[in-house]
């Protein structure tokens, strides 16, 4: 009879249960020794973007666009039409802004369904003339409200101030009313920032009632700055380019053609996107942007984003004036697409990945 | 061959087997209600214009109208009746069939574990788990090894270096969770993302051994579950945890429940008489040697293709690759047709959802499929022929981002099919 051969079985099993047990213990005494350690650089980042850089960017565009307002309210009463100069200035430093802001338009700007009120185009010029002849004698608010996007905004407000600047009647009026409707839902904006969302994104996992955790705070910022990438992309440059439609490039399709603003935009978006990436200071190493995360985990990736902003600046600085011109000869609007599409992937990509931003699993279990 | 008849023929109490198939159908009834709930069956059924269709199913299409809504409340009512337990074979062949149809629609849904829902569906259609009489001891056993393939197949997939030697993807994972209540500090060190990523692959390799000797059983359901709930408060995997939670009761002893009443419940009846083992049907032991077979090979069919598996995807999915991998993607395509000179670019986001997009950037075979359809939809808008191109690079387990696809491959051309993609470049 052959005896039973149990005891190596149950030294198989023993080494097997104690070698488990041994890694988890091990994990358990990392983890009690590391439990007093803390790292606050994720909370400082979110706090200073939300504080330092976005609502003071709000505040901003805010003041500007009252100041807009005012200078196009000046322009109707003195019915100066021949020197429309002074609003058309106003409107440039309030594109300016909410270019800017593209970078981080989360939290009130899509909660209030601004961005569409705000900033339509291409502008529908026939709709815009429309609305100014069916327009009553009184334009209040509440007709502003009243029309579609396609009929207000900055663009038709670019439209009214830079190709025939009015200077009395119904016209005036209009205008009028329509950088009202931009001061008053830009305040909007901005109060929502300084009143309760800075202090939720600020307290991201610390009790905020918007953001769960730290992670979902820094979630919202980096997928604004690659949302806001991919419509520089798309949107502002493969759109007039003809790259959706194989079609020659159309002018009638770029941003903030009346004002010829559309490189200026541009530009305008990256300085956004700097400043979330490098914060308020626009130093690396300085303020604690999303950078100083990336630079914590991997100092060649964030120098890797900072060459790439560099290179993506300097395209777009090789396009030569006017925009609608250099659209028609592509290479140099191709190039500088790339390049930006170039650090909307490494946002995407190895930013977002380093970070745990839109990796993890995905939103419906996965495994 | 006599004995192992004769061992898979014993009878056994069918306690463990009644209270998995009532345990198996509560959370497919929870599963069904929940994906309801939130709104899945629209956003995933019935709102895409577009389905990544698996290969060799590319009929199978999800119904119209609001047939996706009757097809979810057929399976709720499958799976309740699963619980019931009134003719549970044909009751969990109802399941199957509804719950693998649903799964077959879009391959940007694949997961794991309805999978392992849909292999145990289909064991339960000939598995008997009536509560009045012994079963014979193969049921048992077969789901023992299919849950037992599921961790040790999971746990061999963790033997690779960025598991082990770089702790990759839970040191990507784990850092994001730096304000998880009283561990957070602990997830943004390196040394707890290696601890972490050896003991999940020695567990996942010990898991089903541990199980099975009455000796180790308790320790080691007690570490399953804390595992399954750790990995299930920090990750978003919704019912997994759950369900293997729930299956790893299987390899307690067969009369387990009866045990469990007579500790804690009133009295129960006495035990059920021994009846002669049942004679065991060659069609039988044939289908669950075919079934265990598949089961065996599927997991190891990626070594016939060349590169890494994690990043070609080329036999990836059924087989148990369990949070393997961190990736993500961006995919543009370039669209020529040389009869007219014309030239496009397409950013697929605009035809898909945000999980088919996300899903597609990081798959070679959905990136194929997808250019077939561009071609397709530009041949119907009048311009045939096109050549479709895709720039897609994916960022994969912490390595910087690279490119996925040859650039210079013309997509529109090339088949889909279980052989090796050449067009895939290799892994950074």
């Amino acid at each position: 009879m052959t005896p039973r051969r149990t005891w190596p079985k149950r030294h198989v099993l023993g080494a097997m249960c104690f070698g488990t047990c041994a890694t988890v213990a091990t994990a358990i005494t990392i983890t009690i020794m590391g439990a007093c350690e803390g790292d606050t650089l994720r909370q400082d980042v979110v706090t200073h973007l939300a504080h330092d850089v976005i609502t003071p960017a709000q505040d901003r565009l805010r003041t500007n666009a009252a100041a807009l307002a005012t200078s196009v309210d000046a322009q109707c009463s003195t019915g100066s039409t021949g020197a429309p100069e002074a609003a058309q200035t106003a409107w440039r430093a309030v594109r300016a802004d909410w270019s800017v802001t593209a970078a981080f338009a989360f939290g009130p700007v899509l909660e209030q369904m601004q961005a569409g009120p705000l900033d339509f185009w291409p502008v529908r010029e026939a709709t815009i003339e429309e609305k100014i002849a069916a327009a009553p004698t009184t334009i209040d608010a509440a007709y502003i409200d009243g029309l579609g996007t396609s009929a207000k905004g900055m663009p038709a407000l670019e439209y009214l101030l830079f190709v025939a600047p009015p200077a009395s009647g119904t016209r005036c009026a209009y205008a009028q009313a329509l950088a009202a409707d931009l001061a008053r839902r830009t305040a909007q904006i901005a109060d929502a920032w300084t009143t309760e969302h800075a202090d939720a994104l600020a307290s991201a996992g610390h009790g905020s009632a918007v953001y769960t955790s730290e992670q979902a705070g820094l979630d919202a910022v980096v997928n604004a700055t690659i949302e806001g990438l991919y419509r520089m992309v798309k949107e502002k440059l493969d759109r007039p380019l003809g790259n959706l439609t194989g079609s020659e490039p159309d002018p009638t399709l770029v941003e903030s053609r009346y004002s010829d603003g559309a490189l200026p935009d541009l530009g305008h978006n990256l300085d956004g996107f700097a400043a979330i990436y490098l914060g308020a200071d626009l130093e690396s190493g300085g303020d604690p942007g999303l950078g100083a995360l990336v630079a914590a985990r991997d100092a060649r990736l964030d120098d890797r984003v900072i060459t790439q902003l560099a290179v993506a600046r300097a395209a777009l600085a090789a396009i030569p004036d006017p925009f609608a011109t250099a659209l028609t000869d592509r290479s140099a609007v191709q190039a500088a697409r790339d390049e930006i599409d170039a650090l909307r992937r490494l946002i995407k990509l190895d930013v977002a990945s380093l970070l745990g931003v839109t990796l993890m699993l995905s939103d419906n279990d996965g495994d | 061959m006599d004995r192992l008849r004769r061992a898979l023929a014993r009878p056994v109490h069918p306690g463990s087997l009644v209270a998995f198939r009532v345990l198996f159908a509560i959370l497919i009834l929870a599963s069904t209600v929940r994906f309801a709930a939130r709104g899945w069956i629209a956003s995933m059924y019935i709102e895409p214009a577009h389905h990544f269709t698996y290969f060799g199913f590319a009929w199978i299409r999800p119904w119209p109208g609001v047939g996706m809504y009757v097809h979810f409340v057929a399976l709720a009512l499958a799976a309740a009746w699963l619980l019931l337990g009134v003719w549970p074979r044909l009751a969990a062949l109802v399941v199957f069939v509804l719950f693998t149809y649903v799964e077959l629609l879009d391959q940007a849904a694949y997961l794991n574990h309805y999978y392992f829902v849909s292999l145990i569906a289909l064991l339960l259609t000939v598995i008997p788990t009536d509560p009045r009489r012994p079963t014979p001891a193969w049921g048992l056993y077969a789901l023992r090894l299919q849950v037992g393939l599921v961790y040790g197949f999971a746990g061999l997939a963790k033997l690779r270096g960025d598991w082990l030697f770089a702790a990759q993807p839970l040191r990507t994972w784990l850092a994001a969770h730096g304000d998880f209540p009283g561990l957070g500090p602990l997830f943004l060190r390196p040394e707890t993302a290696y601890a972490m990523s050896w003991a999940g692959a020695a567990f996942d390799l010990c898991a089903p051994f541990l199980l099975l000797h009455p000796r180790t059983r308790p320790p080691a359901f007690v570490v399953l579950l804390g595992f399954h709930a750790l990995t299930g408060a920090l990750f978003p995997i919704g019912m997994f945890p759950w369900i293997m939670s729930a299956s790893a009761l299987i390899f307690f002893p067969p009369d387990w429940p009866r045990r469990l009443a007579r500790r804690f419940g009133p009295p129960v009846p006495a035990d059920m008489p021994p009846v002669p083992p049942a004679s065991l049907s060659p069609w039988l032991l044939a289908g669950l040697g075919l079934h265990f077979a598949a089961q065996l090979l599927l997991p190891l069919r990626h070594h016939l293709y060349p590169g890494d598996h994690g990043w070609t995807e080329q036999g990836f999915r059924f087989a148990w690759n369990v949070m393997l991998v961190e990736k993500t993607g961006v995919v543009t395509y370039r669209v020529y047709q040389p009869a007219s000179g014309r030239r496009f670019v397409v950013h697929p986001e605009d035809a898909l959802t945000p999980q088919q997009s996300k899903q597609l950037a990081i798959a070679p075979d959905l990136i194929l499929q997808h250019a077939h359809t561009i071609a397709a939809q530009f041949a119907a808008r009048g311009l045939p022929g096109v050549e479709v191109r895709a720039d897609a690079f994916v960022a994969y387990n912490g390595r910087p981002s690279a490119r996925l696809i040859d650039p210079e491959v013309d997509l529109a051309r090339e088949h889909d099919g279980l052989a090796p993609k050449r067009w895939i470049l290799p892994a950074p």
